[in-house]
């Protein structure tokens, strides 16, 4: 992990580096106690079968979180993944009918490219700051949604069969959706953590102004930050369209909460410049497995929510009280 | 040093050119409209819909208006001054829902008018939680009442099931909602009292000069004997008692209070503090510009409503809205935008 310490921040190397380490490993850690003490208090937890439907469960909200972790990473917020999942899987749905498969997979991407595109000109280019384009940008997206599929907010695909192969053939136990999401999971690590334009996304992240002066050109690394967001969720829409047979414009309602949960609760900076994306797939797995957990032991679901909100909430004050983060 | 040298940079490209001998008298002239951006916009709707539609400039559909965007109304003008003190609250949405159940919950259990207590005294605590979030737990306010948002929307959800409450039918709940006075609805009464309020205790007297010089400059404002931290907490108690206020109102109008009410509210207001040309940098803003934009996206919807425009393009509408609003200002002081992202 490279150096992005922001300037306002004066910290020792060593108190910086603990906080790391446990920012790195601490929901590995909850991770793994959780599997211990739900293998020992229910026979059904550790068989293949659960973990393939908690894999298959994760599976759509990971690949969402991962694209908004690239984001937060550059420092940038977008709460426009739940429309773009919705008008993605629409749009997928739509091409699927016209066109099959790759066209339904190249449609939802390309409408999520699409999108962040116009997020990344306004923030990058034009100035907003990115929760408020954003937070625009995805009623714009929801209205479209409606508008597109004539006001009934939902779109059929008339071969179920041949679409769902996308989110439920399945290759060694696990359905296509699971390894399509590690492949992007592993690609969007390697290209973090190993190439230049990986490393200016942390740049960025980490400050601005000063990645401008260092030479890197801000205006693009965050623009296609958001293109990446945007392809994420597409793709994502997709699958859940493919799951379901059904696409819905408003489908991803509380997807951009989910996922900015899985990233905090993961270990990423939500300021931005630390962190990475496989903490995020420990996040994610860690509220995937919480849930899971509760209902094999019968635990009312609601309190499933309760616990989530205590960890996003301990965990957003946890890394503000280490990290000092001047409040807004 | 490389902070102000991007601020300079970026605030080029935006910069009202001035030349040597002053403003020239077009470029004047473009400083009024943009000062007085939401006005002009609002005048011009009014007018146009007063033509387009015989039945736009009615005192019932002005008054149907008023009552329709109260709740928005209410939330905003609290916004407002969260915004110009530096912050956002991302969880009025939610805290309006929490208040309309908790009211809903305790009219039942122990009467009407302990629950509008409960659900207003609820918001106003809720509020505080997101205050000290800010200022003792030290976290971004957008990131906090996100959060707390999150966390309070399935709070609601456990306390009711995930079903709506709803008071017996005919019981005095739904009079808050539902009465009139002097032919005008209860909800908009307080709406005009709340923006009153709301707009005199951020222009005048001593709490809006230090909410104003703790958004402009936090640390100046600290020196010079302004605890930041407390005001900043004041700020969200009024937001959340503001949103709190709006809750119990549409609970009681509707007769019920749900866990997935006003899914979304936080665009509306957010758009309309824009439209009114308050700074999201905060330290600059004003209630009655914000109460014209409420209006104004008012209008709007009415405006659709009325020439029989499909509903599905009012988040479309808003959306643009806001884009526009935010982007215009951002021309407007040009100097003093800070480099883009969260």
């Amino acid at each position: 992990m490279i150096n992005t310490q922001r300037l306002d921040r004066p910290r020792t190397d060593v108190a910086r580096e603990s906080i790391d380490r446990v920012r790195e490993h601490g929901a590995l850690v909850v991770l793994v106690v959780l599997f211990v003490v739900f293998s020992l208090a229910t026979s059904d937890f550790l068989t293949i079968d659960n973990l393939r439907v908690l894999a298959q469960g994760a599976a759509i909200p990971a690949l969402i979180a991962c694209g908004v972790t690239v984001g937060i990473l550059a420092g940038q917020f977008d709460l426009s993944v739940g429309a773009i999942f919705g008008v993605a899987g629409v749009a997928g749905a739509y091409a699927f009918n016209e066109a099959g498969l790759p066209a339904a997979i190249i449609a939802g991407v390309l409408a999520g490219v699409v999108i962040g595109a116009v997020n990344g000109v306004l923030v990058a280019w034009v100035g907003i700051r990115s929760f408020l384009v954003t937070l625009a940008t995805g009623f714009i997206v929801l209205g479209l949604g409606l508008v597109v599929t004539g006001g009934t907010g939902s779109w059929m695909v008339r071969d179920y069969g041949g679409f769902a192969d996308l989110a439920q053939g399945t290759l060694v136990t696990f359905q296509y959706r699971v390894w399509i999401v590690l492949a992007i999971f592993a690609v969007a690590a390697f290209i973090l953590a190993r190439t230049r334009a990986g490393r200016q996304v942390y740049a960025v992240g980490g400050s601005e102004p000063a990645a401008r002066v260092a030479g890197v050109r801000t205006r693009v690394i965050i623009f296609s930050t958001f293109l990446t967001t945007g392809a994420c969720a597409g793709l994502a829409g997709v699958i859940g369209a493919s799951d379901t047979g059904v696409a819905q414009s408003s489908g991803g309602t509380g997807a951009e909460f989910a996922a900015i949960t899985a990233v905090i609760v993961g270990g990423t900076s939500i300021i931005g410049g630390r962190g990475g994306v496989w903490r995020t797939l420990a996040g994610v797995l860690l509220l995937a497995t919480i849930a899971n957990g509760f209902t094999l032991l019968y635990v009312d679901p609601k309190y499933n929510a309760l616990v989530q909100g205590v960890i996003i909430l301990l965990a957003i004050t946890i890394e503000a009280r280490l990290r000092g983060v001047v409040p807004l | 040093v490389s902070v102000q040298t991007s601020l300079q940079e970026r605030a080029g490209t935006h910069a009202r050119v001035v030349s040597s001998d002053g403003p020239s008298r077009r470029q004047a002239a473009v400083g009024v409209v943009l000062d007085n951006g939401v006005l002009i916009a609002f005048l011009a709707l009014f007018l146009t819909l007063s033509i387009a539609s015989d039945s736009f400039l009615t005192k019932t559909n002005l008054l149907n208006v008023l009552e329709a965007n109260a709740d928005v109304g209410i939330a905003a003008a609290a916004m407002t001054i969260v915004v110009v003190a530096g912050g956002l609250d991302l969880s009025i949405g939610a805290i309006y829902a929490f208040a309309g159940v908790i009211a809903a919950e305790v009219a039942i259990s122990s009467g009407t008018v302990l629950g509008i207590v409960a659900g207003i005294a609820a918001g106003a605590a809720l509020g505080a939680f997101n205050g000290l979030m800010v200022t003792v737990g030290r976290v971004n306010s957008f990131i906090a009442t996100l959060a707390v948002g999150i966390v309070l929307r399935s709070l609601a959800g456990v306390i009711t099931g995930g079903a709506p409450v709803m008071p017996k039918s005919g019981s005095a709940f739904t009079d808050l909602g539902r009465d009139a006075l002097l032919g005008v609805r209860c909800s908009v009464w307080i709406f005009v009292l709340v923006a009153l309020a709301a707009g005199i205790l951020l222009a005048r007297g001593t709490f809006g000069r230090r909410v104003t010089a703790i958004g402009s400059n936090a640390a100046a404002a600290r020196m010079s004997g302004v605890s930041v931290s407390r005001m900043r907490f004041m700020t969200f108690v009024l937001s959340g008692l503001a949103a709190g206020i709006a809750g119990v109102l549409v609970a009681s109008r509707s007769g019920q209070g749900s866990p997935d009410m006003a899914m979304g509210f936080e665009l509306p207001v957010i758009a309309a503090v824009a439209m009114g040309g308050t700074s999201f940098v905060g330290g600059d803003g004003s209630v009655w510009r914000t109460v014209i934009g409420v209006l104004f996206i008012g209008l709007v919807y009415n405006g659709l409503n009325l020439l029989s425009i499909d509903p599905a393009y009012q988040p479309l509408f808003l959306g643009v809205i806001v884009l526009v609003a935010v982007a215009a200002d951002l021309g407007r002081r040009s100097g003093r935008t800070r480099p883009g992202g969260g």
